[in-house]
């Protein structure tokens, strides 16, 4: 039997990627380009629209290179229809619906925090994990439940990547490779620890307060020479963690589950990990993480979960093949959860 | 307490870790207890951590007393020890409304004691919240129905805190939709069933429904045209609020329309008068915008597909047909504006 293969594009953020897949998870290329800008600054949507255009066709060329595949042995074309940024999410559906024409193959939408978790789970093998998905744009934690990813928990305001990130532009940390990668190195210089409002809602959590608390009270305590950018980096991580393991624990408890999932751009952290590592272990659980090859939005997570949907007889129409920048986890009907039981549980069923 | 060292020569059988603590079967005074023991989060900062683990534990000892006194809905007053982080309570012989719940999922519901169930809840939470209490952490699995009475015990008052504030107890009755949303969408609109009984129970329901009518009250209905070949496809809706939308439109169109329900009163419908229309033919429909169609349509966006047989409502997979055009043409009356 011929094997299936996708090409995935990946532009909801600052980030653009294109991968190609297998059904059985290989990943055949997956080069990335990201957007980065200068200490003190975010990336702004039309900015990175321009830059995700100027990178897009090559990134195409190199991925078909590098897998050493041809325009006809692909079975479909994935990207991403949601949530992100608008203007950044244009380019990639503009880009498949062209191809799609070209190449004559049918297109695929894929939800952004769908890929992020089949793609976590088929790299790290967790089976029915709690999955915490935490990047810039997001902060939910999600279980499968009737058919649907269902959010259990989530942030109120602000993602806590976000929250990290704009600490880093008032500490005008750079934004190379990240400006989280580089909290993180700060903070593991860090010594004391610095109180911060603790905000957990039952199982949401919520940044902004925290957010405020820091930016208004860095100043004058860098000043006084009360602490230093590490002890603050440090307090920062401890604290919004803590939440995250925290909400993470009460949905396993929750839906009884054992296994933890991290997902998304925060979930490289290894701080975030370690923390979630010994949570797990007191309850006799496990953790799957991933490193930012596969954490970090890339186009193979969308191929991948694309590809999922399409042998389960999911197409996206050309005149469908639209964007949105609100798009909920729990609106897909993750089809090829419920087969999974049935198809995969039989060794002798191909797809 | 005589019964002090007593405890100490209990056998400790482990019944469950929660999220927060354990929870332990003993005996207490020769009576079947619980013993509920915080344990420390070796992944928590040490010194958060012993913030975080006294403020709670106080925060449940100073619970019992108050709710206790307040009604007897609540879990039973008990013993704590600050410096093993320990609670005795009453055993409570029953299952969690979670169980009960999930096997209305499994094997059918049984109207009456569903019924039953949400009506006490929500008296429970109007009971709580009058009191000037906020739970913090109102999930199906923080409920038992005590076995034998049927009488519902709320129990974990780890994350309550004393509050007059609307938004606080709005945030629970939040907190509650989602678990339900989350854990038992296929037991039907229970949360309206809640509100009902709260709102009948409580002195302050206004207040706290106002709060909790700001969040994500709006519907979207999304109209799509999917009239694939046919010459002109014509294709509108007009609904009683709302603007005309008759247009020609290509397939693939999509029409909007927001409508706003009011949670104050969670029986209220709004029914609206939507007039589709075609070259095909006309459907006059009534939606009911109510909070149990906000939370069908995932995302409080209900999509209606405009087909060539018909309209489709996705959510519910029903369709309903064209009424074909009469012989010559004459168009019917449009509806009126909603009053």
């Amino acid at each position: 039997m011929k094997r299936k293969i996708a090409i995935g594009f990946e532009g909801s953020a600052n980030k653009i990627g294109v991968g190609i897949v297998t059904l059985e998870g290989t990943i055949l290329a997956n080069p990335r380009h990201t957007y980065i800008t200068p200490p003190g600054h975010g990336f702004l949507p039309r900015e990175t629209a321009h830059h995700h255009l100027d990178h897009v066709l090559p990134l195409v060329k190199s991925a078909l290179e590098t897998s050493q595949i041809t325009p006809e042995e692909i079975d479909c074309i994935c990207y991403t229809k949601g949530p992100g940024m608008g203007a950044p999410l244009q380019v990639s559906a503009i880009v498949v619906r062209v191809l799609s024409q070209l190449w004559k193959k049918p297109i695929v939408a894929v939800n952004h925090c769908v890929a992020h978790i089949e793609m976590g789970r088929v790299v790290t093998g967790a089976d029915d994990p709690v999955v915490l998905y935490v990047s810039g744009g997001n902060t939910q934690v999600i279980a499968y439940s009737e058919g649907r990813y269902r959010i259990f928990g989530e942030t109120i305001d602000i993602a806590v990547g976000n929250c990290l990130d704009r600490f880093a532009r008032v500490l005008k940390l750079s934004n190379d490779p990240s400006p989280g990668y580089n909290i993180e190195q700060l903070a593991k210089k860090g010594e004391n620890f610095i109180d911060l409002p603790y905000a957990v809602k039952g199982m949401d959590v919520s940044f902004s307060g925290i957010l405020s608390y820091i930016e208004t009270t860095a100043e004058e305590k860098l000043k006084n020479n009360e602490c230093t950018p590490a002890d603050l980096c440090y307090s920062l991580q401890e604290t919004v963690f803590a939440m995250l393991v925290e909400i993470t624990e009460r949905a396993m408890a929750h839906c009884d589950k054992k296994d933890v999932l991290i997902v998304g751009g925060v979930g490289c952290n290894e701080r975030l990990q370690d923390m979630m590592r010994t949570m797990c272990s007191e309850r006799d659980g496990k953790l799957f993480a991933t490193d930012d090859r596969y954490c970090i939005d890339n186009g193979a997570m969308i191929a991948y979960t694309g590809l999922l949907a399409f042998v389960n007889g999911i197409e996206t129409p050309i005149q469908d093949s639209t964007f949105t920048q609100r798009f909920r986890t729990d609106e897909v009907h993750a089809v090829w959860r419920e087969k999974e039981d049935l198809v995969l549980g039989d060794k002798n069923v191909t797809w | 307490m005589d019964c002090e060292e007593q405890i100490g020569n209990e056998s400790l059988n482990l019944i469950k870790q929660g999220a927060e603590a354990r929870v332990f079967e003993s005996t207490f005074a020769g009576r079947r207890s619980i013993v509920k023991e915080r344990f420390s989060k070796k992944y928590r900062h040490p010194v958060l951590d012993s913030k975080l683990t006294l403020k709670r534990l106080n925060a449940v000892g100073f619970f019992f007393c108050i709710t206790s006194l307040l009604v007897s809905l609540f879990e039973y007053r008990g013993k704590m020890d600050p410096l093993l982080h320990s609670l005795t309570l009453e055993y409570i012989e029953g299952v969690t409304v979670k169980d009960v719940f999930l096997e209305f999922g499994a094997n059918g519901i049984v109207q009456e004691r569903l019924d039953d169930v949400a009506a006490q809840i929500g008296e429970a939470i109007a009971k709580l919240h009058d009191g000037g209490l906020a739970h913090g952490d109102l999930t199906t699995s923080n409920m038992l129905v005590r076995s034998g009475t049927n009488q519902l015990v709320l129990i974990d008052f780890g994350l309550s805190f004393t509050s007059t504030l609307p938004e606080d107890k709005a945030v629970d009755l939040y907190v509650l939709e989602r678990a339900l949303l989350s854990m038992h969408s296929s037991c039907g609109n229970v949360m309206d069933r809640i509100l009902t009984a709260y709102r009948k129970s409580s002195k302050q329901w206004s207040a706290t429904f106002n709060k909790l009518a700001q969040d994500g009250t709006n519907v979207i209905l999304e109209a799509v045209n999917e009239m694939r070949g046919i010459k002109k496809p014509k294709a509108g809706f007009q609904c009683s609020f709302g603007r005309q939308r008759w247009t020609r439109s290509l397939p693939g169109d999509v029409f909007f329309a927001k409508f706003f329900f009011y949670r104050i009163n969670p029986n209220a419908k709004v029914i609206n008068r939507c007039h589709f229309r075609s070259n095909l033919g006309y459907i006059n429909l009534n939606i009911e915008i109510t909070p149990a169609l906000g939370r069908r349509c995932p995302g409080y966006r209900c999509v209606l597909a405009i087909k060539r047989e018909g309209l489709l409502m996705k959510d519910t997979n029903e369709l309903h047909p064209w009424t074909p055009w009469p012989h010559h043409h004459t168009q019917p009356k449009l509806p009126g504006r909603f009053v």
